[in-house]
């Protein structure tokens, strides 16, 4: 591994290589070729990471940031907008925004307010999201899952339009099987739901639950199969 | 084959771990991925393990947690496999390298008995050119150089090994994949392999 570079600042609209970095400030535009390592990273602006980005610290962005391999760091803190192109390995991530990870995300703990769209699994141990907008994924794995529907603007507004006659497809989040310790679902529709401690809310549409310990099932919930296993 | 597999909800209830601890030791490496058999079933797509490796592997795991980290526990559980070597007949079993290919190399580097995944590597590469009819045997000899001598400086980094021909004149090298070369039209990229890649393949074979 190449000695670390030492801190990178990026003001303004730049490009650099990749390579061992010590921290990195991006302030603008800052565009970086080929893998890159560091000790933390702040983003206020955009980002654009062309290889992977592994850091053993903290990934701070304020605004937008796109990298096109793996993300692996300590933990991740975004208000904003970004988008990994493979797979995400963080201990905590926390969102206000949107996310996109087009492999696998993989955390510990991740708390969302705003929207996500992962390609891979997403398996994370604690998941508390609040969801604003349609989201998608094809596996939810995990320990403790909370997904509730924010009750912001962009929801009312769909709620009016479909009240004159646009009707949206699925507002909130389309998953094929959530399978957890812990589960709490509102405005999902799923496949399968399967897990020890089962709560369905509000707005659920679910082919197959499968519990082996309890289940709660709001009123406005459709379900068409049930088993205790 | 049904009896080789254990189900996800089988395993959970007679090991007594959650789907949290599944989980969180699939993410540290602790079970390899490829051991999450994904299967399609009457209500739809779940998921199966390998029995006997799943339930000795759980067991292993739920002694050895309280004394050591989750992350040291993955370095012993999964070993690097460039460290493995091989014996001579081992690459042939394995379907590595042809014995054409691999008498070729020895008749270059005496009786090599043992090797190590450089020099398995090497020959993998090797095999795959020459197999593919795109190189003869003077070039082949020409790329085991190459590789011998630089493939080290090259390692853990992107890299490619490009083989050109023009005119009748062929020569070979190895380039960083961040890099991008612009060749004039008389030169001619025979083969270009991605060593990442290649590495990978030869790790699932040698597993």
């Amino acid at each position: 591994m190449e000695e670390s570079r030492g801190n990178l600042k990026i003001r303004g609209y730049e490009s650099s290589d990749g390579g061992s970095y010590n921290k990195i400030l991006i302030e603008g535009s800052g565009n970086m070729g080929g893998d890159v390592d560091c000790t933390g990273l702040k983003i206020y602006g955009s980002g654009n990471f062309r290889g992977n980005l592994k850091t053993e610290g903290d990934i701070n962005v304020k605004g937008h940031s796109r990298i096109e391999g793996n993300l692996k760091a300590k933990t991740v803190c975004i208000e904003g907008y970004t988008k990994v192109g493979s797979d995400m390995f963080v201990d905590e991530a926390a969102v206000t925004g949107n996310i996109q990870v087009d492999g696998d995300f993989n955390a510990e703990i991740f708390t969302l307010n705003g929207g996500f769209r992962v390609g891979g699994m997403l398996n994370v141990d604690i998941l508390k999201m609040n969801l604003e907008w349609p989201c998608k994924v094809h596996e939810i794995n995990g320990g403790e899952i909370e997904i509730k529907k924010s009750e912001k603007p962009s929801f009312k507004f769909k709620r009016l339009a479909s009240l004159f006659g646009h009707s949206a497809s699925h507002e909130g989040l389309v998953v094929d099987t959530i399978e957890g310790d812990d589960i709490y679902v509102e405005d999902t529709m799923a496949k399968v739901v399967r897990g020890n401690n089962v709560e369905l809310g509000p707005g659920c549409k679910i082919e197959l639950v499968e519990y082996s310990k309890n289940l709660k099932k709001h009123e406005k919930v459709d379900v068409s199969a049930i088993k205790n296993i | 084959m049904e009896n080789d597999l254990i189900s996800k909800k089988e395993l959970l209830e007679l090991t007594g771990i959650s789907y949290g601890q599944l989980y969180r030791w699939k993410r540290k490496k602790l079970i390899p991925e490829e051991w999450f058999i994904r299967k399609s079933t009457f209500t739809g797509q779940e998921t199966f393990f390998p029995r006997a490796q799943m339930l000795e592997r759980v067991e292993k795991i739920k002694n050895m947690k309280g004394d050591i980290s989750l992350d040291d526990l993955a370095k012993i559980l999964s070993p690097n496999l460039m460290d493995v070597v091989l014996e001579k007949n081992e690459l042939l079993e394995r379907n590595i390298v042809s014995e054409p290919v691999l008498d070729f190399y020895i008749q270059m580097h005496e009786n090599v008995q043992k090797y190590d995944f450089e020099r398995t590597l090497h020959l993998y590469l090797l095999d795959k050119l020459f197999q593919s009819g795109k190189i003869n045997l003077d070039e082949g000899k020409m790329i085991l150089m190459v590789l011998e001598e630089h493939y080290q400086e090259c390692n853990g980094k992107k890299c490619e090994l490009i083989f050109l021909r023009k005119l009748g004149v062929s020569t070979c090298c190895l380039v960083s994949s961040s890099t991008e070369i612009f060749f004039e039209d008389g030169m001619k990229i025979i083969a270009s392999v991605n060593l990442a890649g290649l590495t990978e393949e030869l790790k699932i074979k040698i597993r």
